[in-house]
């Protein structure tokens, strides 16, 4: 049985699109903290990507093939079997993915069937909303970059109340810190929806 | 010259409001107040001990000073947040607010909030420390006259309810300067503003 992971960078206040490197943007990257995502992204079956992270991902990842600093990442990124979740897109498709068809929740409790290991989610809109809310996620990593953005939308809009355990937290010279959560058991008496 | 340190407890999401008690702050019909308390424990209180040692003066908005003012003289006795806050020098940054202002050692600080901190800055040898107060945060953020925030990130997401940084909020760089982890899953950040 597999693991569902979402996994994001985002800002201090929840900002997470557009993640430009500083000083541009608000992405800090070091070499520690993108050594320890690569070993998760290696240790991993598969992704699971809603269409518009994936048009974005696989539009941009196989050009970064033989950037010196991004070669191993960007191998990893475009030789992962991906599964993308679309009611318009139609097989076959690019960039090694599999179109995860019918009823979310059936589909997806297929995949950690088949899988043993981990299933990587990355994005923040209608997909993983839904996998939050459906109670398909076994955990959740952010990697948080020492910045506040202007927002626009924000990794949590949409998704309701959610109790959480943090479950590891990790802290990088950078400033970077990557928080580990699992949702959290329903408390005794309590009346959230998890 | 003084420092200006925020201690705002948010949940993941960025929510700050109501986190001590359900009537705490029922603005635009938030119900979920209380969201902190499971996550108050040792760790806690000794990292937010260490801002509220002997020199510090507390630095408050109007909602935030009039809950203060309400509550913590009317806990039960012996109460050391009490004692504390009581005794500490308090700034209020108001446009409403007239004096004499009751509640012991506060001082209204009339005007522009923003003009009024950066003198008082200049003139204070003792840290600002600001709870709550997400009016003034923002007005202070954007004249660029906080120095640090304390940030206990506790382990849920509410999806509702006023954040620290809202929509409005301009960006600002910040250093981490420290990470603790609590036995509740809160994760207590220090970040220092970056000039």
């Amino acid at each position: 049985m597999g693991r569902l992971v979402i996994n994001n960078a985002m800002t201090v206040n929840g900002a997470f699109e557009a993640p430009a490197p500083e000083p541009d943007g608000w992405l800090t990257l070091d070499a520690d903290s993108s050594q320890v995502s690569l070993e998760q992204f290696l240790v991993a079956d598969a992704m699971v990507l809603g269409r518009k992270t994936y048009e974005g991902l696989a539009a941009v990842w196989p050009k970064l093939a033989d950037e010196p600093t991004l070669g191993a990442f960007a191998d990893r990124m475009n030789s992962m079997p991906k599964y993308v979740a679309s009611r318009t897109l139609r097989e076959p498709l690019e960039w090694n993915a599999t179109l995860l068809e019918g009823d979310l929740a059936q589909s997806v409790t297929a995949l950690k069937d088949r899988h043993d290991r981990t299933l990587v989610a990355v994005g923040a809109g209608e997909l993983t909303q839904a996998l939050t809310t459906l109670g398909l996620v076994d955990e959740f990593w952010f990697w948080v970059s020492p910045s506040l953005w202007p927002a626009g939308p924000r990794i949590f809009d949409g998704v309701g109340p959610v109790r959480l355990a943090l479950i590891g937290s990790t802290t990088f010279d950078s400033g970077v810190v990557r928080l580990a959560y699992r949702p959290a058991p329903a408390r005794e008496g309590a009346t959230d929806d998890q | 010259m003084s420092k200006v340190v925020a201690i705002e407890q948010l949940t993941l999401d960025g929510v700050m409001q109501g986190p001590g008690r359900p009537d705490e702050d029922r603005r635009d019909g938030f119900d979920d107040g209380g969201w902190a308390a499971a996550g108050n424990d040792p760790a806690m209180q000794q990292i937010l001990g260490r801002h509220m040692s002997s020199s510090w003066s507390l630095l408050v908005g109007r909602t935030t000073y009039e809950d203060f003012a309400s509550f913590w003289p009317n806990q039960p006795q012996p109460n050391p947040f009490t004692e504390i806050l009581n005794h500490v020098e308090k700034f209020v940054a108001s446009t409403t607010l007239t004096e004499p202002l009751l509640w012991h050692n506060s001082r209204l600080l009339k005007g522009d909030a923003a003009d009024a901190v950066a003198e008082l800055k200049e003139a204070h040898d003792k840290n600002l420390v600001i709870f709550g107060s997400g009016v003034l945060v923002q007005s202070l953020l954007r004249r660029g006259l906080i120095d640090e925030f304390v940030l206990p990130i506790h382990p849920l997401v509410l999806g509702k309810g006023r954040r620290l940084f809202p929509d409005s909020s301009p960006p600002v760089k910040l250093q981490l300067a420290e990470s603790v982890t609590t036995a509740t899953g809160v994760i207590i950040a220090t970040y220092r503003v970056r000039r």
